[in-house]
């Protein structure tokens, strides 16, 4: 699981390193010869105006993987010998200069070693960070995450990083790495436990596309309350989808739970307030309503959620829908927006090595309660926001 | 049941080539599992009445055309024989194939990691026994 942030960021890392050892490259040639810094100045700032063209270009996602070609030509170009080189230079100067620091007056002796000092210290200009902030940018997006989802978290980390020193050239990776680890941490609310049992019955609704994994992930729920003794009670409000009541009553046969239902086409609605009654005349803990997912418009099933939350008034309103999809869930829950979600749960987070629709999921401050981790009743488990940034970030 | 040495490494390789063909297996799956979310939030994107959209016909590649969520679709089941469908229809006949397709894939998933987990506890026993054979026997748990 998640393997993809990381390979992406060890990418980023190997540029990061490379690229800090071009710098000291140059920084050798100005302890020789002025004019050649000057050109050498000259030449990174072209280049810079280079790169800040063809960004302003911005693409949507597929330019990305020109850019990267480029800069993965960039490296070849550049020869390992080279670093080798610059580096034993580098190793001899020293030697010459310690020589020449035992002769030569206190002045000198004084510049060099402000010189050691502010080496000690690589502080970006803006322009790198623009560099590298560009580069995660395109992780982000690769990652599945949605585009202003992306800028959100790539603006957060700018402000910080322009202020920050940096003791290596490791350093600015890790730096950054902490940076965006600090602000996915932020951007994840804190999720709450709708099992917990605050009224009786807990009603909850469960809205989400089609596929999402809505009715399995009631199944699983029920699962766990169960197990813990609790009594549920299913209302069949998906009228519209084809076998979408049969799906449930096996899942409701294979659990003991009963379940509320109509035929086909009927109200929603009214499944429902059946459901509610029905658990307050038996004292059950637990109504779960199961929702359709799409109809002819959308517009339709929007009218239909608002009017069974009007007729049952749920304790929660939960979002489902599948980790694997990715970008596409900011739009999505936006689409269910006027509903006021008071949580979200991600399915199919087994089959997700790209976190991306979990960062895009939480990016609207409704916290992430559960995820689905396969098929089996068993298969779901809390949102962990630090174990599930940990896996993503290593 | 007691592993030689040398079974133990039979074993570690068998499950590391099975690793491989699991992961090559899910890749596969995925990429056709990509390709019918694509088909599936296209069509369900398509707008009421004819407008110019952009209709993403596979590799990145966005075309852009004149289309409408009642126009009807052309599926080709396999062999060139091609059905025609509503739109609805055609996204059920995708979230069918999605569900198929997921539910390989999870099993697979199940599987890689149970692999995984052989393998580690395999390099843990090889690696204990290769420590004790400086020693003495070579028997491995
Ligand atoms: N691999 C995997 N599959 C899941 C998960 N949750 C649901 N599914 C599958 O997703 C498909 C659609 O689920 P369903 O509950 O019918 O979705 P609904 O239309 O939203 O009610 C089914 O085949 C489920 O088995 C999960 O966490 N992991
Ligand atoms: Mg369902």
């Amino acid at each position: 699981m998640f393997g993809f942030l990381k390979k992406k960021l060890s990418e980023l890392k190997e540029k990061i390193i490379g690229k800090k050892e071009e710098q000291e490259e140059v920084e050798v040639s100005k302890r020789e010869e002025i004019k050649e810094t000057k050109k050498a100045e000259k030449e990174t700032s072209e280049r810079k105006k280079k790169q800040t063209k063809r960004r302003t270009g911005k693409p949507g996602k597929k330019p990305k993987k020109e850019e990267r070609k480029t800069k993965a030509k960039k490296k070849e170009i550049k020869p390992e010998s080279k670093k080798v080189e610059a580096r034993v230079e580098e190793d001899h100067k020293r030697e010459e200069r310690k020589e020449q620091e035992e002769k030569k007056p206190k002045k000198e002796k004084i510049l060099t070693k402000l010189k050691k000092l502010v080496s000690k210290k690589i502080k970006l200009s803006p322009e790198e960070i623009e560099d590298y902030l560009w580069d995660l940018e395109l992780i982000l997006l690769e990652a599945d995450v949605a585009h202003e989802v992306a800028e959100d978290i790539i603006s957060r980390l700018r402000d910080t990083l322009l202020e920050k020193e940096f003791s290596s050239k490791e350093d600015i990776f890790d730096q950054i790495v902490s940076e965006l680890r600090k602000a996915l941490l932020e951007m994840f609310p804190d999720p709450f436990n709708p099992l917990e049992a605050k009224s009786k019955p807990v009603v909850i609704m469960f809205i989400g596309p089609n596929g999402a994994g809505k009715t399995t992930t009631m199944a699983k729920l029920a699962k766990q309350l169960l197990d813990k003794g609790k009594s549920v009670i299913f209302a069949a409000s998906d009228t519209f989808r084809a076998a979408s009541i049969e799906q449930l009553e096996e899942h409701a046969n294979k659990l003991g739970v009963r379940v509320i239902k109509h035929t086909y086409g009927a109200d929603p609605a009214a499944v429902a307030y059946d459901a509610v009654q029905s658990a307050k005349a038996k004292g059950i803990d637990f109504v779960f309503i199961d929702t359709a997912g799409r109809q002819e418009t959308n517009k339709n099933l929007l009218e239909e959620l608002k009017k069974i939350k009007r007729v049952v008034e749920p304790d929660y309103i939960i979002y489902v829908d599948e980790g694997i999809a990715g970008n596409v869930i900011l739009d999505r829950l936006k689409s269910f927006g006027d509903l006021e979600i008071s949580g979200i749960i991600l399915t199919k987070m087994d089959l997700d090595a790209k976190g991306g629709g979990a960062i895009t999921a939480a990016s609207l401050g409704i916290p992430i309660l559960f995820i689905g981790l396969g098929q089996d009743y068993y298969d779901l488990k809390p949102f962990d926001k630090e174990e599930f940034i940990s896996a993503l970030l290593g | 049941m007691e592993l030689t040495l040398d079974q133990a490494i039979n074993l570690l390789r068998n499950e590391e080539l099975k690793l491989q063909d699991l992961d090559n297996k899910i890749n596969q799956t995925f990429a056709v599992l990509t390709e019918l979310r694509i088909a599936k939030v296209t069509l369900e994107k398509l707008p009421d009445s004819e407008t110019e959209t952009l209709l993403p016909i596979g590799a990145g590649i966005l075309l852009p055309t004149e289309a409408s969520n009642k126009k009807k679709v052309l599926i080709n089941v396999g062999s060139d024989v091609v059905v025609e469908k509503t739109i609805p229809e055609a996204i059920e006949f995708l979230e069918s194939r999605i569900k198929m397709i997921e539910t390989t894939l999870s099993e697979m998933t199940k599987m890689a990691n149970q692999t995984k987990k052989n393998i580690a506890v395999l390099r843990k026993k090889i690696d204990e026994a290769l420590r004790q054979r400086q020693q003495g026997p070579t028997v491995v748990g």
